[in-house]
């Protein structure tokens, strides 16, 4: 593939992070939960969305839209710092529960989108 | 996240992120992410992907305290390098793909393994983050 491509998917990542950011700041105080259930349905949304990229597009198409916009629209570091940060407060099921729903809902999102296109 | 980034915003507001300069983060996290994912071998396990989700979980642990810490006095800093580029750099997406795309190819432990391998380290990773940015001062 065309290094030109590559270069194609970085601007890509940049919408896909602001998206991110935009919806964590207008789901925060409008979504029971707050900001780490906004992360959570980013990132389920977007592992549903990458299924069907994978299922319909190229290699090109996954490069600028996998990799790049839903790769920078989902996060992983925002997510494990949510988890610890209710560990923390001693909110154990709630870190249980922003850690395992994601990972499991996430997983049957990209699964069933993968399959279905 | 935010709504504890809110503490370290004035009065009480929460802090709101200058979406031009999460663009500009968001780039250099993605051209980071896909450059070590060409870097990095690709076999049985996407060690790109896992190198970056582990990497950025400790460094936005790190920033976050900072945060907290009223460290990073000026909020576009952490909206470039914490929701910007560590949030771009690392990834949910990619790691659901790699996980399920394993165990549909009938390579299951590999795919779970994957899966748990990463979020059973980057919680603890993400904590130790914490405790080194306290620790830096």
């Amino acid at each position: 593939m065309s290094l030109w491509w590559y270069l194609v998917a970085i601007p890509f990542g940049g919408v896909g992070a602001v998206g991110r950011v935009w919806a964590t700041q207008v789901g925060e105080t409008r979504v029971p939960g707050g900001a780490p259930m906004v992360t959570a349905l980013v990132n389920i949304t977007g592992a549903a969305a990458i299924g069907i990229v994978v299922a319909l597009s190229g290699d090109i198409g996954v490069l600028v839209l996998g990799s790049g916009l839903l790769g920078g629209f989902t996060t992983f570091s925002t997510w494990m710092v949510e988890v610890d940060a209710f560990n923390r407060a001693n909110r154990v099921r709630e870190a249980a529960l922003t850690l395992v729903l994601p990972a499991v809902l996430g997983a049957v999102a990209y699964a069933i989108t993968r399959a279905a296109f | 996240m935010s709504y504890e980034v809110r503490d370290a915003g004035e009065a009480g507001e929460p802090l709101r992120h200058s979406l031009p300069v999460v663009f500009v983060g968001g780039m250099l996290g993605t051209a980071a992410r896909i450059g070590l994912s060409a870097a990095l071998p690709h076999g049985a396990f996407a060690w790109g992907i896992l190198v970056a989700n582990l990497v950025g979980a400790i460094v936005l642990g790190v920033l976050f305290e900072r945060l907290q810490e009223h460290r990073l006095r000026r909020a576009d800093r952490w909206a470039l390098w914490g929701p910007g580029f560590l949030g771009a750099f690392t990834t949910f997406s990619a790691l659901q793909l790699e996980a399920v795309d394993a165990i549909r190819s009938g390579d299951w432990q590999h795919g779970v393994l994957y899966l748990l391998a990463t979020i059973g380290l980057g919680v603890p990773l993400a904590a130790l983050g914490r405790r080194v940015g306290r620790v830096r001062g």
